[in-house]
């Protein structure tokens, strides 16, 4: 193990580290809003939407994300729309994050007993007020451990970006690697980065597991 | 290793019909995942019967 290459690496490894993070946050920005939306949208009382959006959420997450990343970047352009790398990741992994979300939202919303909608209807509200003031609030607590979940495992998966070319983490790691030929240092470094990032969130996962155990 | 994802990459790099290519295994995958999603929904609804 070879401290001195870590050491001269680290600043290389840390601007991929920038722009994972920052790709992480673009994406859980984007997909968090476009699948809360189609989460609940799916609940809507109009014949025909909730179903056709379920199986668009059906649909997109039964292709695996690097599937999608490539006919993103690969396969659009044969058709006239091609993306440059990054966006390209940042809609592959958007589209993921946003049916992965919608099926949190379902979930949370599901998870609520119907005799809270009853008590919303019975108090003469639409569906509108009674989603804002009675389903989601319940529904968002429940909703905050396995959204945390896919935060992790969103960041861990923006690897795969590298495949198509973005400069992240992995990338920097393997240009890295073909520099000075130290996997074993530059792999362990990388993951030690990963953890850095995804701990934090795990343990933010099990305190608020905790807190929701506890009664209220 | 060879699976459905390297053997579409393979076919896609040597004859450059990516859209078609990747719209076909995404297509496979989708049916896989329906079908196993389909297989364990009976499972499940069997097990509940026999409980």
């Amino acid at each position: 193990m070879s401290a001195r290459v870590v050491l001269e690496s680290l600043p290389y490894l840390l601007r991929g580290t920038l722009v994972t993070v920052g790709l992480s946050l673009a994406v859980i920005a984007l997909g968090t809003a476009a699948g809360l939306t189609l989460g609940v949208l799916r609940f809507v009382p109009w014949r025909g939407v909730g179903r056709g959006i379920g199986w668009a959420v059906e649909l997109v997450r039964a292709v695996p994300l690097l599937l999608l990343m490539f006919f993103i970047f690969f396969g659009l352009p044969a058709i006239g729309v091609g993306l440059p790398t990054l966006p390209a990741a940042v809609l592959a992994m958007s589209l993921w994050m946003m049916v992965n979300t919608a099926e949190v939202v379902r979930g949370g919303i599901q998870s609520i007993p119907t005799g809270q909608v009853e008590a919303a209807r019975s108090l003469g509200l639409g569906w509108v007020p009674m989603m804002r003031h009675v389903i989601v609030p319940q529904a968002v607590r429940r909703m905050i451990p396995p959204f945390v979940g896919l935060c992790t495992i969103l960041i861990k998966d923006t690897s795969l970006a590298a495949i198509i070319g973005v400069f992240e983490l992995t990338r920097a790691a393997q240009e890295t690697i073909e520099r000075t030929l130290r996997s074993f240092e530059i792999y362990t470094v990388t993951a030690a980065i990963y953890f850095v990032i995804c701990f934090p969130l795990t343990r933010l996962a099990q305190r608020a597991e905790a807190r929701l155990a506890r009664p209220s | 290793m060879v699976e459905l994802m390297f053997v579409a990459n393979d076919i896609a790099f040597n004859n450059f019909r990516t859209f078609e290519i990747y719209g076909a295994a995404a297509l496979l995958y989708v049916l896989l995942v329906l079908a196993l999603t389909r297989a364990l929904h009976l499972a499940e609804r069997r097990m509940a019967r026999a409980r």
